[in-house]
């Protein structure tokens, strides 16, 4: 018996074919399955990033609805308030003035300097009521384009504070697609007018157009005291400017130091 | 085709492992801060390995093998020694720099421990099984260790940012091939009791599993070196 065994131990084992393609089908099994996992997995995590960048997608078109709601609103009430400044207020000062022009033609000679000079002030004031409901509203901009908005907000800005302010313009004009865009470049700048006239104690304003082909380069700076970039706290006027340039699709950029004045850049794709 | 296959397995397998490290070599520069490196030197690691156990196949003449052989050191102790255990340990500490978790990277130690006094221990009981043949016991347990190494591995990589940028991860072909080799290659050693000369149709059929599993693995890491990215942190 034993013999028997050993006989059969000795016996060169031989595999059948049937155990061959047991083995190469076990292989393929382990493959395919491994395979499959991996796939699983990867398809999922495509589906789940998909979802993801969509949720993402759907949230800045809200916000990009909300800004532009935002500024549509602010159109609004600054046209109110142009209009309100030139049919009310400015026809108030109109009255007054010719009221004076009246007192000025009846008054004997000794008061008649003081009342020509009221009646001066009188005029630049309606004059700059006027001009500031110009700049209020956005058809008039539309209406007579901007560069000569720019050119009336700049020239209203240096009688009321500064040395200079000047706009330059380089290469030739090109008119923009979406006229709505003037706006929001013009509102961008004003909001940086007013920050230099409340902030910057600055003597000159200048502001450069550059038209290259493919790009409009805005450049607006002041000469005032500056800030420091690191430290200064982003208030809702730097935030805005930015939001607005980015509803254009610009790059919106500041660069300030301390007494070296503020300057922005925007880049505005012409098409 | 399949008779050049069979006979040829052994130098298409040192091709496509030179080919690997040579691509290793090359994209060397863009690895040279990660992990990735590592794997690099397991590559010139494997292909020394295989030079040497080339030599003792196919010189009889070459002095370093000679002096190999009159230590008692044959084919099949050199690859036990190299290969299965060697390897294995290699692999355990590349995945173990790969994984970044604490308690993973304790998981990852604890298995090379354990997988190294396992291999003592069944040297020291079966040291005839060590110097003749390569017991099944040692694949199982790389296998096992290997799997483990992958599994917390891929458990991170599930886990964390960068498996957003998957393709551009080493780590993961790394691990693919090497998964996918343990997985093809351990059941085959069940058979090996058919290995001889008395059955050719066996022994041609493990050449061709070996060589498709050595394709696979040395293929998914000469693809992995060339197209992945290791500015991703931590590999």
């Amino acid at each position: 018996m034993i013999n028997f065994l050993n006989i059969l131990l000795q016996e060169r084992a031989v595999s059948t074919a049937a155990e061959r393609y047991l083995l190469v089908y076990m292989l393929a099994v382990l493959i395919i399955v491994t395979t499959l996992v991996i796939v699983f997995f990867i398809v999922f995590q495509k589906r789940k990033n998909k979802l993801l960048l969509d949720k993402i997608k759907q949230q800045q078109e809200f916000d990009e609805e909300i800004s532009r709601t935002q500024t549509e609103i602010q159109e609004q009430t600054l046209k109110h308030i142009g209009w309100e400044l030139h049919d009310n207020v400015g026809q108030l000062l109109a009255y007054a003035s010719m009221q004076m022009n009246m007192i000025s033609a009846k008054a004997s000679s000794d008061i008649k300097e003081s009342i020509d000079a009221t009646s001066d002030v009188i005029k630049e004031s309606l004059k700059e009521v006027r001009s500031l409901s110009k700049s209020l509203n956005n058809e008039v901009i539309l209406n007579i384009g901007f560069e000569e908005s720019i050119n009336n907000e700049l020239n209203r800005l240096k009688r009321m504070k500064f040395a200079s302010a000047k706009l330059h313009i380089k290469g030739d004009k090109v008119p923009f697609n979406d006229k709505k865009h003037e706006i929001i470049i013009f509102r961008i700048l004003q909001e940086f007018f007013s920050n230099s006239v409340k902030y910057s104690e600055a003597e000159n304003l200048s502001v450069f157009l550059n038209y290259q082909p493919n790009m409009l380069v805005i450049e607006a700076s002041d000469d005032g005291k500056g800030f420091d970039m690191e430290t200064v706290e982003k208030g809702s006027g730097l935030i805005n400017m930015k939001s607005r340039a980015e509803l254009i699709n610009s790059t919106f950029n500041m660069y300030s130091k301390p007494n070296e004045g503020v300057k922005i850049i925007i880049d505005y794709p012409l098409s | 085709m399949i008779e050049y296959l069979t006979q040829n397995f052994n130098f298409i397998t040192y091709g496509f492992e030179i080919i690997a490290l040579i691509i290793g070599a090359l994209h060397f520069r863009k690895y040279k801060n990660s992990t990735t490196k590592y794997f690099v030197y397991f590559l010139l690691y494997i292909v020394f390995v295989e030079l040497v156990g080339a030599c003792f196949f196919y010189t009889d003449t070459f002095f370093v093998i000679n002096f190999l052989r009159s230590l008692g050191i044959n084919s099949t102790v050199w690859y036990n020694v190299f290969w299965m255990i060697g390897s294995v340990l290699f692999i355990i500490y590349y995945f173990y720099s790969l994984i970044s978790l604490t308690l993973f990277k304790v998981f990852t130690k604890i298995t090379a421990l354990i997988f190294l006094v396992a291999m003592i221990v069944h040297v020291y009981i079966h040291p005839n099984l060590f110097l003749t043949s390569h017991p099944s016991f040692y694949q199982l347990s790389g296998a096992l260790a290997t799997f483990i190494s992958i599994a917390l591995y891929f458990i991170q990589l599930l886990n964390s940012d960068a498996i957003i940028d998957m393709f551009r991860t080493f780590g993961f072909y790394a691990s693919i091939g090497l998964f996918v080799w343990w997985l093809i290659i351990t059941p085959v050693l069940f058979f090996d009791i058919y290995n001889s000369t008395s059955d050719w149709d066996y022994a041609n059929l493990k050449r061709l599993i070996f060589l498709f599993a050595n394709i696979f693995m040395y293929t998914c890491f000469s693809i992995g070196l060339f197209i992945s990215k290791p500015e991703l942190k931590n590999d």
